[in-house]
């Protein structure tokens, strides 16, 4: 039984250690990141924009394929999770290799061998007998490390790089572990703030006040350089500290982050808006003021108006559901409800400041006949400037940086340094010098060469005949 | 005129043409140039002798042809001063609009900026590996792109003319780390992409016509066929879509093998350090790639949005990029690029495929999605 199960988990390191699954696995991945990136993500997409997008039953047939989300679909964890195991399995692997070739010396080679090598050069002539120190002493200027063995000068550097590359796909894990920290542990909100408000964060010990906030623009120019809020950190009903944010300079307290990540107009949240009140017959009982989930009585009817909602970009979805496209002013429209002494609801609609808008609505209203006792027109609205603030707790932020350090050490590490190996054989008539390099770049020939040529400039043969062995 | 800048990129776009017409001299070697051109170089300092080792087919080219890639290789040295003196005037003006908010700021903030910018940088890059591997016929390529590029900067759309001020998202040093990083990455891989096309014209000659015009078909086929059918939502109609999808995977896999099959053996040497450079090349950009997408792009986004990965769009793109290459570079070492059977010319075509993620990655995306990163 025990020699089955020791199969099968070689089996299975052997399965999880193939490059070749890791090609797979990878590849997997990209396609599913591929897919990912042509349809929206729910994380920055709102369900009505998916209706527009697609209609109710194609959104519904992505959510149920979990397309709208695949980064956090089972069957891309899935993969994510297989490549983990993968990655672990392969560091493991090659760092036992690591540290064999690490462990593993150089070593004399015959010079007949020596002379077969890729990159391999003859010298021949009697040698004096100050060439070996020459020799020596060149390579050490050159960054190399010497040994000796039977005469022969064994030389290398850049030994270490081997383990760049296990650093670098450790990293990864330690990145992906990060992630994880962050996704299970963290903590992110955006809050839309008015001046004055106080802002609680879940957890926290302490409260953030928006002081004020304001937007600068470039010198005589209409762009915007900068938008820039105040905030004080309140903790024990004192005050803490006072810190200006701005786009790219956050607030960090205690783990926790405050972002300068939007500002404008809340026309959906505040809106302040005038309407003009019509009674059907015509009547016309004057203008109104009132703001969004509010609204205001109008005693000579005894009716009270609510506003429902206030969208800035008004469009409809295929399934009839009102959404605001954009938060410019394009299209604005309020949805009203009128209410009589008694609660009931009288009657309720959509009021537009295009009067195409309006027009195309009360005719098709009129056409459904719901009952229209009144007729509302949007004449006027204002709303609050708001700056949008993100706030977030991280606390697998130091492990990721960490693992970014070690992705920058590994990665450069292993492209940019590449382990060489000299070995110069000095006999009375001849030196013949041998040389390799990871991965056996040809380019490595050129270095050899020019390596060479210096060493004959030693002029430690008394009569040099080179001869390239190819 | 108000910006100069405006005036140096029109210039490195004329400089770049001429470059690009003597490289195609250099490549096509027309008959009615035999034998003119500049002198042929000294003793010692020809290409074949120069890189001794390195590359062995120029032997038997003519000094004549050489000539041209000379004349073509100073050309570009021309254009690269014309433009870098554009991107520093325009770094000044950029600075001046935007009254000096951050210091380092490189011209990188609108389209315009972008494409002039990266017409300086993939060049320069070029320019320096041309003098490493002495395989000039990627200069065709590399100067194509930079004129063309140029050229779109150059169109109205585009507005070249003044400078705006850097808008906040923007205002960081991190822009100027992470953008430039990555554009280092993409122009050892465009030099790389153009090493590739070299390599693969000498390896399949006309059969490349072939691949290329089955690749071409395959990436078609998912255009027009896989995403529309894909896109109708309907379970049956989706699951065809994959099916599709195979189809010309399967095709061009199957190609590729039948390809192999029926060809003889590759001459190797002819190939050996175009392989290498195509290898070097994409090696070597991808640590700028990856640390300057990954890294440098995440603690930037940590710094503006408080996230360092979000999947956006284009960020999710960069890492497809990413992986495409991590999947050439894997392929490569397990394989083996010297494999002459369908998986060496496998990897040469994950080269490629890694080249068409770039594109995506870095304009293809805005067409699609709108993003955070709504500029390029
Ligand atoms: C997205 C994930 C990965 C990335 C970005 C990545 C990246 C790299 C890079 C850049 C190299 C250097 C290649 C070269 O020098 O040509 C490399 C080498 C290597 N990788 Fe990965 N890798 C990833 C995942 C994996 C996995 C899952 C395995 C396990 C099978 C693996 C196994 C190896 C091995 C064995 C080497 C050979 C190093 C050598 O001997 O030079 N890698 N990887």
């Amino acid at each position: 039984m025990s020699a089955f199960f020791r199969e099968v988990a070689r089996d299975l390191y052997t399965f999880f250690t193939s490059v070749t699954l890791a090609v797979v696995l990878i590849s997997l991945i990209a396609l599913l990141a591929l897919v990912g990136t042509l349809i929206p993500q729910e994380t920055f997409t709102r369900e009505v924009d998916y209706i527009a997008r697609y209609g109710v039953e194609g959104y519904n047939t992505l959510k149920k394929l979990q397309l709208t989300n695949i980064f956090g679909s089972w069957y891309f964890l899935f993969v994510m999770a297989l490549f983990t195991l993968n990655l672990s399995a392969c560091t493991y692997k090659r760092l036992i290799a690591s540290w064999r070739y690490w462990k593993l010396p150089m070593g004399f080679i015959p010079p007949d061998s020596l002379r077969r090598f890729e990159h391999s050069h003859v010298i021949s002539g009697p040698v004096a007998p100050e060439g070996g120190p020459k020799i020596r002493a060149l390579l050490q200027r050159h960054g190399y490390r010497l040994r000796e063995q039977n005469s022969q000068i064994l030389a290398e550097k850049w030994r270490w790089e081997r383990f760049g590359i296990d650093v670098f796909h450790i990293s990864l894990l330690i990145v992906i572990g990060g992630g994880l920290v962050t996704m299970l542990f963290g903590y992110r909100t955006f809050e839309i703030a008015h001046q004055g408000d106080i802002i609680r964060l879940p957890g926290a010990d302490f409260a953030v006040r928006v002081n004020r906030f304001w937007s600068e623009n470039y010198q005589d120019s209409e762009r915007v350089m900068d938008w820039h809020t105040e905030l004080t950190v309140i903790e024990n009903d004192k005050e803490i500290l006072t810190k200006t944010i701005e786009v790219n300079a956050p607030l960090r307290y205690k783990g926790y982050n405050v972002y300068q990540s939007a500002f404008g107009t809340d026309w959906q949240g505040a809106a302040r808006v005038t309407l003009a009140l019509v009674r059907a017959d015509g009547t016309v009982l004057g203008e109104f003021v009132g703001t969004v989930t509010d609204g205001f009585e109008v005693p000579s009817e005894n009716i009270f108006v609510k506003i429902g909602a206030f969208l800035p970009d008004f469009a409809l979805t295929e399934n009839l559901i009102a959404y605001s496209r954009t938060q410019r002013l394009e299209n604005p429209a309020v949805f009203v409800e009128i209410y009589d002494a008694h609660g009931l609801r009288i009657m309720r609609t959509w009021a537009f400041s295009r009067p195409e808008m309006q027009t195309v609505w009360e005719t098709t209203m009129a056409r459904v006949g719901g009952e229209m006792p009144y007729r509302v027109k949007l004449i006027g609205m204002t709303a609050p400037e708001f700056t949008g603030l993100q706030i977030t707790k991280d606390p697998g932020r130091p492990v990721v940086y960490f693992g970014f350090l070690l992705v920058i050490l590994g990665l450069l590490v292993h492209m940019y340094f590449k382990h060489r190996q000299i070995w110069v054989h000095i006999a009375e008539n001849e030196i013949v010098v041998a040389g390799t390099v990871r991965n056996n770049l040809k380019s490595f020939a050129e270095e050899f060469r020019r390596l060479v040529a210096e060493i004959e400039r030693l002029q430690i043969v008394t009569h040099p005949e080179p001869e390239l062995v190819a | 005129m108000r910006y100069p800048s405006v005036l140096l990129f029109y210039l490195s776009t004329l400089s770049y043409f001429v470059t690009f017409v003597l490289y195609l001299l250099y490549v096509v070697k027309p008959p009615f140039l035999k034998g003119r051109g500049d002198s042929p170089p000294p003793l010692g300092e020809g290409v074949g002798e120069r890189s001794f080792g390195v590359i062995a087919p120029s032997i038997s080219w003519s000094l004549s042809d050489m000539a041209w890639g000379v004349w073509a290789t100073r050309a570009l040295g021309v254009s690269l001063i014309i433009a870098t003196a554009g991107v520093i005037a325009r770094a000044m003006e950029l600075g001046h609009a935007s009254q000096w908010v951050k210091v380092f700021l490189l011209p990188l903030s609108t389209t315009y900026e972008t494409l002039t910018f990266f017409s300086w940088l993939i060049p320069l890059v070029y320019f320096v590996l041309e003098r490493r591997f002495q395989i000039k016929q990627v200069g065709v390529f590399v100067t194509g792109a930079a004129f063309v590029m140029l050229s779109v900067a150059a169109s109205p759309s585009f507005a070249p003319s003044a400078p705006t001020g850097v808008p906040a998202s923007l205002q960081s040093y991190w822009l100027t780390i992470h953008v430039l990083f990555m554009v280092i990455g993409i122009a050892f891989f465009t030099s790389g992409f153009g090493a590739t096309l070299v390599y693969l014209w000498r390896r399949y000659e006309r059969k490349v016509l072939l691949l290329a015009g089955a690749l071409l078909g395959a990436v078609v086929v998912t255009i027009f066929g896989v995403i529309p059918l894909f896109a109708t939502l309907q379970p049956l109609k989706m699951l065809a879509a994959g099916a599709l999808f195979v189809a010309p995977c399967a095709g061009f896999g199957w190609l590729l093998l039948f390809v192999h099959r029926g060809s003889q053996s590759v001459m190797w040497e002819r190939l050996e350090s175009l392989e290498e450079m195509i290898y070097r090349c994409n090696a070597l950009g991808f640590p700028f790639y990856a640390i300057g997408g990954l890294v440098f792009g995440g603690i930037w986004a940590e710094h503006a949005w408080g996230r360092y990965w979000g999947w956006d769009p284009k960020e999710t793109a960069m890492l497809v990029t990413a992986l495409v290459y991590a999947v050439y570079l894997h392929a490569r070492l397990t394989w083996g690029a010297r494999d002459p059977g369908w998986r060496g010319g496998l990897v040469a075509w994950l080269s490629v495929l890694g080249y068409l993620a770039v594109l995506y990655a870095w304009i293809g995306i805005n067409y699609f999605v709108a993003s955070l990163h709504s500029f390029v």
